[in-house]
Formats: C-alpha cells, sequence, structure tokens
C-alpha cells in the first residue's frame, strides 16, 4: 500500500480516473505493468473483468468459446446490440470504451487480447498462462477450470478460480498459489469430480430439457459478490498487501453468511503433488 | 424400428435396445496424455476404435476417428447419420482423461445438441456419460462413442433416458 504523502503525489500525475484508487493507497504503477488473464466472460468474468480495468490493470486476455445470447441478460455488460457477438471479443471492447480515451496518456491505456477459444486442449494457452501474472477462472464447467490450473501450478501462477452453485444461491472462490495452497485438483479427486445425478426428482422430457436449459441458474447478485471477492484476492496478490484466503464461501440463501477455509494440499495430487 | 441403434418400437413403445458400450474391454493400460504409459495407452485406444467398427459395421455414424497430427488431445470423428446426413465433431480430450470423459466439441444432430458441457449434466447425453464413465480411468474413447451414439439415438427418439439407464443397468446383469 502506499504511504499517505506519496498518495497525493501519484494522484496529481495520473489520471483522474484513478484519484480515488490511488487514495485508497493502491498503487495503480505497479498494475498498470500486470496482465491478468480471465478464463470464461460470462457472469463472473464481466465482473472480474470491469473491476480490474476500471482500477488499472495493464493488460487483460480474455477467453470464452460462447457468444452472447439474450440468456446472459440477467447478468452484466452485455446489452442487445451484442447478441451474437463472441463474449470475448465483446467484452475486450467494452473494457477498452471504458479506460481508453484519447484525453489520457497512452500508458494508462487498457491493452486486450481476446481469444473465442475452446481451453480444453487448446495449444496456444501454455504460451498465454506464460505471459500472465494472475489467471481467473471464471468458466461453467470443470474441464476447463483444471485445465487452466493444470498449467497455472506446472508455470508457477496464482490462480483465482470462482464459481457459484446449480440454484445460483451459494458461490465459492478458490485462491490457488502453486505449492502453497490446494489446488484445483487437490479439491476435486477422481471420485468427487463427477457428479452423480440420481437424486433429481423430475423425470424430464428429455427434448423439452434440452430446450429449456441451455445453462444452469445464475444470479447477478452472487454473481457479483463471487466476482468482487475474486477481484481482491487478485489485487491482494499483485499488490502484495493483505491477506490470501485459499477457500471463501458465500450463501445468499436462508441466512446470509460468508465463511472462509483454510485447507491443506491433497498428498498425491497429480497437478500439484510434485511441488 | 431403427435398426441403426438398434431400438425397437412396438406399438410406439421401446421394446429393446442395445449399448454396445459393454460389448468393449475395458483398458488395460491407465495413463494421461503425454505422461508415462501414454504411448501403450493410445496403441489400445486406436485397437478399441477399431473393434467398436467392427461391432458397429452395419451403420458408420462414426465410421473415422483420426487424431490431429499436430494436437495429441485433439480427435477429429466423421461418419454418416441414418438420414445420410453427415456428421464431423472434435473430439477433446480434458487435462484428466481418462479418468473423465473426452468431449464433443461441435457435435450436433440435426437442430439440436444433445450433448453440452456447460449445463451441470442437464442435458441427457453428457450428464448419463458421465455417470456411466468408469473413474478409474479404463473407459476410453471407444467406450464414449459407443454411449454417444446410444444416448444420441435415445434423444432423437424423445425417449426418456433415466428410466432407460436404469432398465440398461439391470439388463446387463441379465445378459450375464
Amino acid at each position: 500500500m502506499l504511504p499517505l504523502d506519496a498518495r497525493n503525489q501519484l494522484a496529481m500525475n495520473s489520471p483522474k480516473m484513478f484519484s480515488r484508487i490511488i487514495f485508497a493507497g493502491l498503487d495503480i504503477r505497479k498494475l498498470l505493468s500486470k496482465t491478468a488473464l480471465i478464463g470464461g466472460c460470462g457472469g463472473l468474468g464481466v465482473i472480474v473483468g470491469e473491476i480490474l480495468a476500471r482500477t488499472g490493470i495493464g493488460k487483460l486476455i480474455l477467453i470464452d468459446r460462447d457468444i452472447v445470447e439474450e440468456e446472459n441478460f440477467n447478468r452484466l455488460i452485455f446489452d442487445r446490440d451484442d447478441i451474437g457477438q463472441p463474449k470475448a471479443m465483446c467484452l475486450a471492447k467494452k473494457l477498452e470504451s471504458i479506460r481508453n480515451s484519447g484525453e489520457i496518456e497512452s500508458k494508462f491505456h487498457l491493452k486486450t487480447e481476446a481469444y473465442q477459444e475452446d481451453v480444453v486442449a487448446w495449444m496456444d494457452l501454455e504460451e498465454l498462462i506464460g505471459k500472465s501474472d494472475i489467471i481467473i477462472t471464471c468458466f461453467d464447467n470443470e474441464a476447463a477450470r483444471i485445465e487452466l490450473n493444470a498449467y497455472a501450478v506446472a508455470l508457477n501462477k496464482p490462480l483465482i478460480d470462482g464459481g457459484t452453485s446449480e440454484n445460483a444461491l451459494r458461490g465459492t472462490v478458490i485462491t490457488v498459489l502453486p505449492g502453497k495452497t490446494p489446488c484445483l485438483e487437490c479439491y476435486w479427486s477422481n471420485e468427487t469430480l463427477i457428479p452423480i445425478d440420481d437424486s433429481d426428482p423430475e423425470e424430464e422430457d428429455l427434448k423439452t430439457s434440452i430446450l429449456k436449459v441451455p445453462c444452469g441458474a445464475s444470479l447477478a447478485t452472487t454473481m457479483n459478490i463471487i466476482g468482487s471477492l475474486q477481484a481482491d484476492q487478485v489485487l491482494k496478490i499483485l499488490l502484495e498487501y493483505g491477506e490470501l484466503i485459499p477457500q471463501i464461501r458465500i450463501s445468499l440463501e436462508d441466512k446470509l453468511s460468508l465463511s472462509t477455509f483454510h485447507s491443506t494440499r491433497r498428498p498425491g495430487c497429480p497437478a500439484c503433488g510434485d511441488l | 424400428m431403427d435398426d441403426l441403434f438398434n431400438i425397437k418400437f412396438v406399438r410406439g413403445k421401446i421394446v429393446g435396445h442395445w449399448d454396445w458400450t459393454f460389448e468393449i474391454p475395458l483398458f488395460r493400460t491407465v495413463a494421461r496424455v503425454g505422461k508415462p504409459g501414454w504411448k501403450e495407452r493410445l496403441e489400445e485406444e486406436l485397437e478399441k476404435i477399431e473393434y467398436l467398427k467392427r461391432l458397429k459395421k452395419e451403420d458408420n455414424l462414426f465410421s473415422k476417428v483420426e487424431q490431429d497430427p499436430k494436437n495429441p488431445r485433439i480427435f477429429y470423428v466423421e461418419g454418416v447419420s441414418d438420414n445420410n446426413e453427415k456428421i464431423r465433431f472434435n473430439l477433446r480430450l480434458p487435462i484428466r482423461y481418462p479418468f473423465v470423459p473426452p468431449y464433443a466439441e461441435e457435435y450436433y444432430f440435426g437442430q439440436y445438441s444433445f450433448y453440452s458441457y456447460s449445463d451441470h449434466g442437464r442435458v441427457a447425453c453428457l450428464d448419463k456419460i458421465n455417470n456411466r464413465w468408469n473413474k478409474e480411468g479404463r473407459h476410453g474413447i471407444a467406450h464414449f462413442l459407443a454411449m454417444l451414439g446410444y444416448y444420441t439415438a435415445l434423444a432423437r427418439h424423445n425417449v426418456n433416458i433415466r428410466s432407460l439407464t436404469r432398465k440398461t443397468r439391470k439388463r446387463r446383469k441379465i445378459r450375464k
């Protein structure tokens, strides 16, 4: 965190949009030199992306395989004009328009790279993770998360994972510091990764279910809290302040709750067991 | 009656169906892509894909399965459906394969996607394949394709997959 007297000096020499951030003590010079990779530009990705862009991150690498559809409107940023466009490209464009302006010096501009790709078995992924300072996973499926986790652990990059439950009222943020905190594969062993869905009481007609439920439930309320907590952990890691928490869980069900966990690494984990 | 998937309809009801998954032997080698043992595993994969093709010689649903020469984790699958529609999709192997199933990228049948990876298992094919997948890594691409064809067939006939899966499990014991 910046000392009090340095804040005024830095605020004077920086664009006005960063003044409040500098007064909070965050050193945007450090942030401007950092690159974050956001995997998944849905409900969580757009929140994390927007917070980081507005806070002063230097570069964002955005990856998402999907296009914007009407069902995404319950969350933020995307609007009707974006329908049919790739989510990653669309988000990059919007974030650049927030940050970059002719009145602001180019060294304060946000740089973006956007890819409409499926990360599973994608050969460029390793290179992109290699040039990032931090990885943020905001996917809706385990396979993509585990993929980024494997490269992040191998390349010793911190990873912040966010996810919400199927009823969209609970959420988890997991912070992975390779070799120090449990990685995502530590949490999902072979026995527990695959959900056994024998409890569903509905005997739904298949075709109806395909047409009705293209994606799990999501609520902007839960997504915003989880996305904000992810961005908070990112800032703490990049600016080296505060305490990092391996696992944060929130619930907006009957009672509002926020709990933190300090879990241990799984011996023999295929991703981080050798570290 | 639909010979392609061995589903027989009598008065509009299904009376029999066949799932080739049980016919394919389990894998002897368990190895992740690129890790020690993968070479042997790949040989076994190709062997079992050929075995599946022989079993399914009456149809051409997944008649061509080829590995991407540059990326060992991508396979190209081609075939022809019973309506003479050309099927072409990519099979991606997640990093935890064979402990988790592969997934079929851009797998569409007619206008529907009976398969998806992003809905927490609520689409029938993926849900069922995930549930039935051998968690010790002894299922492979051939098993996956067999299951995919089977559940796609059921889905196309608008069959309630859940109840059929239960029946299938019971039938397996009876066949032994």
